[in-house]
């Protein structure tokens, strides 16, 4: 079912060696494409990537659960005894209290949170799937329209951030151009490569770097304005503007909550739009840094390959006389060597 | 190109990056005024029932306080205190440890697939400092990871195409031979096959539906939700909404815990894939059918053709919409359309084609420059609609 990935487009040139003329004993038909062979190399790497992350945030994070544990059952002790309050009955309290906070009452009068101004601030969290929580429908109503309406919300805002993203890029590719321009003025290079060339691109790094700086940048301003409104240090607001920004949205710092702010309605227009500014530019800047992933995904897989190719030409010499997977019928695969000009074909046909 | 604008009686030459910029407005104004609806709806829905909750705490708690005679303000601070544990992960009810290694996985989990229950969150410096460098790479790869999974989504599905065509040309009796012969390659012979996206979406549909009903069961089971609250967390899940309302495995204790587990993790997986699939294929169709508005309002008097036929067998014919259609390309692998716009500013303004040979790749290892619009790194676009950029029906253009 698999082949290995070649354009067979091209001619198979002198400096290729074909398996089939030395009956490889590596069988052919287990080699994945490149693609499949991308897909899950990636899949492990997020894999190691996600137990790694997980060992250091545990030795960074245990010590300071395990106190909070301690202080909080500190805490009930001293309140039960202090108003002599059985554990069954502080329990069920705290049970109810449970349950008011799914309904999104706290402790502190926050803001109604179902009004209009409230629901479309939910409604945005749900289309950006940024999801934050402090708002989630109670009613049975609530849920299953939730997910119609999701459907197609968060279908058509990953349609708009797509979008943004080609807008950007054209944006940023003109500027690029122009800096070019202005520096280059007219150096005689000669177009002789003719129409080929009118697609310019810009290169990935350029773009992430921008991308990256824009980031930071609207972070940094959005992160000045929570802490003056929010109350929040300036750590907790960088945070905060990640979390948001990124759509993962854990929902443990959530602005615009508070129910006094002067000027409430300008903080709150000024706070939808930092967040959905924020959101483009770091989902572009996410799309940016995954070009870069994907083309070192793709330098291992060469590097895989060639060691491959390197066991396989070894084990071949050693064994010339063993005919052990010979075929006739197969039409013969050509595997060519890294440093062949011809890759590069390989490679922009299967990028 | 200009050629190919003129066949399709096409309006004038600046059109294209009009259009694409009025279809980024468009679709903003209707994503705003399907917010301002649902806020509406949501806001109708659920405003009762939050003020029912409200004055049933209130009575819960003067009950309290007048049974123990407990003073408001006590009561308040314990209860405030409580709060701060709940940002600790602490419930009345013992709940798994939130942070060791297991729960630790199922946190990176939620923050690179950015689902973001948030029932557990790092509380010290260190670990939110990590966490913004962490979470920047590990979400950039997983959005990839989820691209590749809709790529070879789509090419299994040209291939299902492929070998349902041989098997009726061979139960008709023609040779497979002449067909092996064609097909040279394995990706020569998928080039000519292109779904449709309404297959593909129908395929990711049924594979989502099927997901969610079978994780549905299982956690109905095991947290004893109802199914209709199991369905809700599955949707809220998968599309990375991840409010933190209701969140699987959370209890200390399970049968077969461990089995459930793995279970949980392979169903949040599979579903965040089909259903970020779904979306991408989704968003697909709602360009075409922006397109199509745009096309109404831009090219309303010179049309001489239907724009954009939504379905077509092989190659798409060349219409003025289809030119921007999913970032659609004329020649080879550009980026995008809009780059279309550059070339006639340069060409409008005499700017010499040589400038532009200054290359910018990123890689070291460059070979000669013939094909560096292949080596850049932008070739073949970014993003999911790059990813369905020539492999669809709809999405694909002459070459």
């Amino acid at each position: 079912m698999y082949s290995f990935k070649m354009s067979s487009r091209q001619t198979c040139p002198r400096t290729c060696f074909c398996k089939h003329k030395y009956f490889s004993c590596c069988c052919p038909s287990l080699i994945p494409s490149r693609e499949t062979a991308r897909f899950y190399l990636l899949f492990v790497l997020i894999a190691l990537y996600m137990l790694a992350g997980a060992a250091i945030f545990s030795s960074l994070e245990r010590p300071a659960e395990l106190q909070a544990h301690l202080l909080w059952e500190r805490r009930l002790q001293d309140f039960r005894h202090e108003h002599n309050i059985s554990y069954e009955d502080l329990k069920s309290l705290l049970h109810h209290y449970e349950e008011a906070r799914t309904a999104g009452i706290r402790t502190e009068q926050g803001r109604a949170l179902w009004d209009i101004p409230g629901a479309f601030y939910f409604v945005g969290t749900v289309v950006s799937t940024i999801g934050f929580g402090v708002t989630a429908p109670s009613t049975l109503t609530g849920k299953v329209l939730l997910v119609f309406y999701g459907l197609l919300g968060c279908s058509s805002t990953i349609l708009f951030f797509n979008l943004f993203l080609e807008r950007v890029i054209t944006l940023l590719s003109f500027l690029i151009f122009w800096c070019h321009r202005r520096r280059g003025g007219h150096s005689g290079l000669e177009d002789s490569d003719g129409n080929r060339n009118e697609e310019w691109k810009p290169s990935v790094y350029q773009v992430t770097l921008i991308l990256f700086v824009a980031v930071l940048l609207v972070a940094c301003g959005a992160a000045s304005l929570y802490s003056a409104m929010e109350g929040w240090s300036y750590l907790e607001s960088l945070y905060f503007c990640f979390v948001a920004f990124s759509t993962v949205g854990f929902g443990d710092f959530v602005s615009g909550q508070r129910e006094h702010h002067e000027d409430t309605r300008v903080y709150q227009v000024g706070n939808c739009l930092l967040m959905l500014l924020g959101v483009c530019c770091t989902y572009s800047l996410f799309n940016a840094i995954s070009v870069i992933i994907k083309q070192g995904l793709n330098w291992m897989l060469r590097t895989l390959a060639w060691m491959y190719s390197g066991i396989c030409n070894y084990r071949l010499q050693l064994r010339p006389l063993f005919k052990l997977c010979f075929s006739d019928s197969e039409p013969p695969k050509c595997y060519c060597e890294d440093n062949n000009p011809h890759r590069q074909q390989v490679q922009a046909v299967s990028c | 190109m200009a050629q190919r604008r003129a066949a399709g009686g096409c309006c004038c030459p600046r059109a294209p990056m009009n259009e694409d910029n009025a279809r980024f407005c468009l679709l903003a104004g209707l994503i705003l005024l399907y917010l301002l609806c649902g806020a509406a709806i949501f806001s109708a829905l659920e405003h009762p029932f939050e003020l029912r909750a409200r004055r049933l705490w209130k009575q819960q708690l003067d009950n309290f306080t007048q049974r123990y005679r407990v003073n408001l303000g006590a009561l308040h601070t314990l209860l405030r205190q409580y709060e701060e544990a709940n940002g600790a992960g602490i419930r009345v009810d013992t709940l798994r440890p939130r942070w060791d290694f297991s729960g630790a996985f199922y946190f990176v989990g939620t923050v690179v697939s950015t689902i973001g229950f948030g029932m557990t969150t790092p509380a010290t410096i260190a670990g939110k400092i990590f966490l913004i460098f962490y979470g920047l790479i590990g979400c950039a790869a997983t959005i990839l990871f989820f691209n590749l999974f809709l790529e070879r989504i789509i090419t299994m599905l040209a291939y299902i195409m492929r070998w349902c065509h041989e098997r009726r040309l061979r139960c008709a009796g023609v040779g497979v031979v002449s067909s092996r012969e064609e097909s040279s390659g394995e990706e020569d012979s998928l080039e000519g096959w292109k779904p449709s996206v309404y297959y593909v979406m129908l395929i990711l549909g049924v594979a989502s539906v099927v997901i969610a009903c079978s994780a549905s069961t299982l956690y109905s089971s095991m947290e004893n939700w109802s199914y209709v609250d199991s369905l809700y967390f599955c949707f809220v899940a998968f599309s990375t909404i991840g409010f933190g309302d209701l969140v699987s495995s959370q209890r200390q204790q399970y049968e077969s815990q461990e089995a459930y587990r793995l279970g949980n993790c392979l169903f949040i997986l599979m579903g965040v894939c089909c259903i970020y699939s779904l979306f991408n294929v989704i968003s697909i169709i709602i360009k075409q059918t922006l397109n199509w508005i745009v096309g109404k309002l831009v090219c309303s008097g010179r049309h001489k053709r239907l724009p954009a036929h939504l379905r077509q067998k092989r190659s798409v014919d060349t219409v003025c919409d289809s030119e921007t259609d999913a970032g659609a390309v004329a020649v080879g692998r550009r980026l995008s359309g809009e780059m279309i716009s550059v070339n006639e500013f340069m060409v409008s303004n005499k700017v010499s084609l040589a400038l532009l040979q200054k290359q910018l790749s990123e890689t070291a290892h460059q070979g000669p420059r013939q094909s560096y619009s292949h080596q850049n790194g932008f070739s073949g676009g970014v993003g999911a609609l790059a990813i369905m950029n020539n492999r669809l029906q709809e999405t694909s253009v002459d070459r």
